[in-house]
């Protein structure tokens, strides 16, 4: 009996992590959104991402930051990290560029424009959008199924200012001008 | 002593999966395409998913496909599973229409079908990307750092079928013609 009783223990605690590690995986839309932001608070602080995101005000389940270092030519990038219904979080990097977003219909050659984002978008980590405003920016989506990707988001938000060399091949569309060297 | 080995092998067995489950994320790009290809046979078999898939012969880190059935826009789709030399898992899913790829170049209202394709990257759970050669196709690209995303390559396959209804709505862009009801 003293036997059977260690050996049942035994079993317990052999299986008690792995318990644990598979309760981690199904999170509610409000966890994933605390996930994110102990990752955005942590990965943010980098020097290599330095960006300081806040919950938006208007959407609860969307962080909102700004990168304005180390950019040639974009002024900024409007950085939106939103936790989606169906376990889904997206990075979203709309490039500000003369005094405001890049739109398609304000493009000089608006066909060049969106043929290369369709172009880029196959060659690049990101894709590219257009929203319904027709306001263009760089995105990467993550699905949940398979468990938070902790790493994954690092690497995503360490490649936010990467996009700065793609809005330079943008610029001649836009208006004419070269990259920044 | 007796008591000593006891509790060393509690330990020991309470630690087991522990060590077992960090050792599966930092895959080489050889057992990232094993797991892939496992995957895809196990997946590719669900009656939602009903894909072949076999790996290319032009490519070894390739794996393809062809969608036939229950298409009412599109005659077929090919899909192609890249593994990446940089930890990422990339999916296209190219329609054929009328005889061929669907090129961006080629199409009766070119500009019309670039623009929906950038808005569709805003909508949709796939985004839209245009190759080298203006060949159009739905992708979607899996970061393995947080380690390999079973369950989630297994939602995107079964997602690759709605691909079909979006090619619908490209119908009157590429020829004129309205989407199958």
């Amino acid at each position: 009996m003293k036997t059977t009783v260690k050996i049942c223990l035994l079993a317990l605690l052999a299986l008690l992590p792995l318990m644990a590690v598979a309760q981690t995986a199904p999170l509610t839309r409000d966890q994933e959104r605390e996930r994110l932001r102990g990752t955005l608070e942590r990965y943010g602080a980098r020097d290599d991402v330095s960006i300081n995101f806040r919950q938006s005000d208007k959407n609860p389940y969307n962080f909102v930051g700004v990168a304005t270092t180390g950019l040639k030519n974009a002024q900024s990038f409007e950085v939106v990290v939103g936790v989606g219904e169906s376990h889904t979080i997206s990075v979203r990097v709309y490039p500000r560029y003369n005094g405001g977003y890049m739109n398609l219909n304000k493009a000089r050659d608006q066909v060049g424009l969106m043929r290369k984002l369709l172009n880029l978008s196959h060659h690049n980590f990101f894709y590219w959008a257009a929203d319904d405003d027709s306001d263009i920016y760089a995105i990467f989506n993550f699905t949940l199924e398979s468990g938070y990707p902790d790493e994954s988001m690092g690497i995503v938000l360490r490649s936010v200012r990467n996009n700065d060399q793609f809005v330079g091949e943008l610029r001649q569309f836009m208006d004419g001008s070269a990259p920044a060297p | 002593m007796k008591r000593t080995f006891q509790v060393c092998l509690l330990a020991a067995l309470w630690l087991l999966p522990m060590a077992a489950l960090p050792q599966t994320a930092p895959l080489t790009r050889d057992q990232e395409r094993e797991r892939l290809r496992t995957t895809l046979n196990r997946v590719g078999a669900l009656s939602d998913v009903n894909v072949s898939f076999r790996q290319s012969d032009k490519q070894p880190w390739n794996f393809v496909g062809q969608v036939t059935s229950g298409l009412k826009n599109a005659e077929s789709l090919e899909v192609v599973l890249s593994v990446t030399e940089d930890h990422t898992i990339h999916l296209r899913v190219y329609p054929h229409f009328k005889g061929g790829y669907i090129n961006v170049g080629k199409a009766t209202d070119s500009p019309g079908l670039a623009r929906k394709l950038l808005n569709m990257n805003y909508h949709t759970f796939f985004y839209w990307g245009a190759d080298d050669d203006g060949d159009i196709y739905g992708g979607y690209k899996f970061t393995l750092e947080s380690g390999y995303p079973e369950e989630s390559i297994q939602i995107v396959l079964r997602s690759i079928r709605n691909t079909d209804q979006f090619i619908g709505s490209l119908r009157p862009f590429v020829d004129g013609s309205a989407a199958a009801q």
